[in-house]
């Protein structure tokens, strides 16, 4: 029988650092770099605020594949591609306000359920090599989409709005401005506490998607997934169908990128036709992996805490280098490289630790197991 | 045995099928709805002496037009005004003043905007005279 060794505070505190040791980086990175922003507090609130419902929503739709065990889905790329699509139309039928954001949400599903669909096929071909077949598949995805948008819009798919096509007649523009969906969730029930705006019904939706995770997870397909996601093979001999859940989870994600681009995109208002899906899968997955999640486990408290601290570090950086260094490209370059370097340095230590326990598990078998800490 | 357990898997497709086939259903309605209460129109509110096939209407010295519940535009001769509105039905209310500036008369009107066009001009005179044609399509080669 083991008996539970009770640790000290200091122990403690080392045990909470090993368990999460990129949030705890970013949370010492931050209290440096607060200060030396000199940011006030309001201001740091409002733009976390801002930066947390523009946000969350995309991170979430990340859990449900690292669930079914195919790590980081860089492939949500591609919802957000069918949500952009979607909005393109959207405003150049002058669709407005909530009605436009919807119908563009309800319009990108067929979409992104048939590039989920085809993405979970592929992903299903690649075990084992799930994100950095996913990676790749953004890519190659980004040149279909560049060849819709740059050739198909205006040629093939009728856009009849001047301000959305380029002067030789087909092809979308750079920028579109959706002003007519701009912040129509965000202002639609707006609360005001202590000079601090919070937009409620964005959070209220974020606040339901979260739900609907929590509630999927003790579903007969949540079971089957997580089933999947811990053994395959165990999956299979228990027949569970692991193919069809890996791509039902793909699908879902794929879907949830959707909604969660054109929430995104409706709180910033500019649509940057060529770029703004590109950042997203990076960023992102950056995000949840600084809140602490993992390739194998994410909960829905490292989306929030991985949104929150990988914003602050956009917040602040920038002036903290200015007023450390003269420079401000400093501060931003600081951020970049400290920000995609956590990404490095979380699937090393995530690749490092499965070893461990692979090598321990093979010691048990042996006989001569390590003792228990 | 075997039989039944078929004949309840055929079943349970089919109530699959009609789940999805409803599902694909509601959205396509949910669309169709959001479309057309979402689409926003530019109403070109236009003040000036018409010659229309019924006679001439004559611009007025000075009107309010409220469109639904939106701030009042005040229009005087020649006066050319938008207003964006967002859904086919609405109610335009037009106070006309004389050249003192004091109401005279006002008349409500509903109006139904078709889908085909962005923009319409809709001509106040014609529309106090109930000349036909005061609410037309406007298009230019940049905006239709």
């Amino acid at each position: 029988m083991k008996t539970k060794t009770r640790l000290t505070p200091a122990g403690r505190v080392l045990k909470l650092i090993k368990g999460n040791p990129v949030p705890v980086l970013f949370i010492v990175i931050s209290v440096f770099a607060i200060p030396l922003s000199g940011f006030s507090g309001l201001y740091l609130a409002q733009e976390l605020m801002t930066r947390l419902v523009r946000n969350s929503f995309l991170v979430l739709s990340l859990i449900i594949p690292i669930i079914a065990g195919m790590g980081l889905n860089f492939g949500m790329v591609l919802g957000a591609m069918s949500g952009q699509i979607m909005l393109i139309l959207v405003t150049d039928w002058n669709i407005l306000g909530l009605h436009g954001m919807f119908l563009a949400m309800i319009m990108s599903i067929p979409l992104s359920i048939l590039l989920g669909y085809i993405t979970g096929n592929i992903l299903n071909r690649a075990k084992g090599r799930e994100m950095v077949t996913s990676f790749i598949l953004a890519f190659f995805a980004n040149g279909i989409y560049q060849l819709i948008v740059l050739y198909g819009m205006g040629s093939v798919i009728p856009i009849k709005s001047s301000g959305l096509i380029l002067s030789r007649g087909y092809g979308v523009r750079n920028a579109v401005n959706l002003i007519g969906i701009r912040q129509s969730l965000d202002s639609l029930i707006p609360l005001n506490i202590f000079g601090l705006k919070i937009p409620l019904a964005t959070f209220i939706l974020i606040a339901l998607f979260c739900v609907f995770i929590a509630w999927f997870r003790h579903t007969k397909l949540g079971q089957d997934m997580r089933a999947v996601g811990q053994d395959m093979q165990v999956a299979e001999s228990a027949g569970i169908a692991v193919e069809k859940s890996r791509v039902i989870a793909i699908i879902i994600s794929t879907v949830l990128a959707g909604f969660g681009q054109v929430v995104y995109l409706q709180n910033i208002g500019t649509l940057n036709t060529y770029n703004s899906h590109e950042q997203i899968g990076m960023f992102s997955i950056a995000a949840i992996l600084i809140g602490g999640a993992t390739v194998s486990r994410a909960r829905i408290s490292n989306v929030f805490l991985g949104v929150l601290l990988f914003h602050l570090m956009f917040i602040v950086s920038p002036t903290a280098g200015k007023n450390l260094v003269g420079s401000a490209m400093i501060g931003e370059y600081f951020r970049v490289f400290i920000s995609y370097g956590v990404i490095a340095i979380a699937l090393v230590l995530h690749a490092w630790r499965r070893q461990k326990d692979k090598d321990e598990a093979r010691r048990g078998l042996r006989g001569n197991a390590s003792p228990a800490e | 045995m075997h039989r039944l357990q078929n004949e309840e898997k055929r079943m349970n497709k089919r109530k699959t099928l009609l789940i999805r086939v409803g599902l694909i259903l509601l959205l396509a309605v949910l669309s169709t709805v959001l479309f057309i209460t979402g689409k926003g129109y530019t109403l070109l509110l236009d003040n000036k002496t018409v010659e229309s096939a019924g006679g001439e209407w004559r611009a007025l010295d000075s009107a309010v037009v409220i469109v639904d519940k939106q701030e009042p535009v005040e229009l005087f001769r020649r006066d050319r005004v938008s207003v964006e509105v967002k859904g086919s039905r609405h109610v335009l209310k037009v106070i006309i003043r004389n050249r003192m500036g004091q109401e005279t008369d006002s008349k409500t009107v509903p109006i139904n905007l078709k889908l085909g066009s962005r923009y319409y001009l809709l001509s106040i005179p014609g529309l106090i005279q109930e000349g036909e044609g005061w609410l037309t399509p406007f298009s230019t080669e940049d905006n239709s």
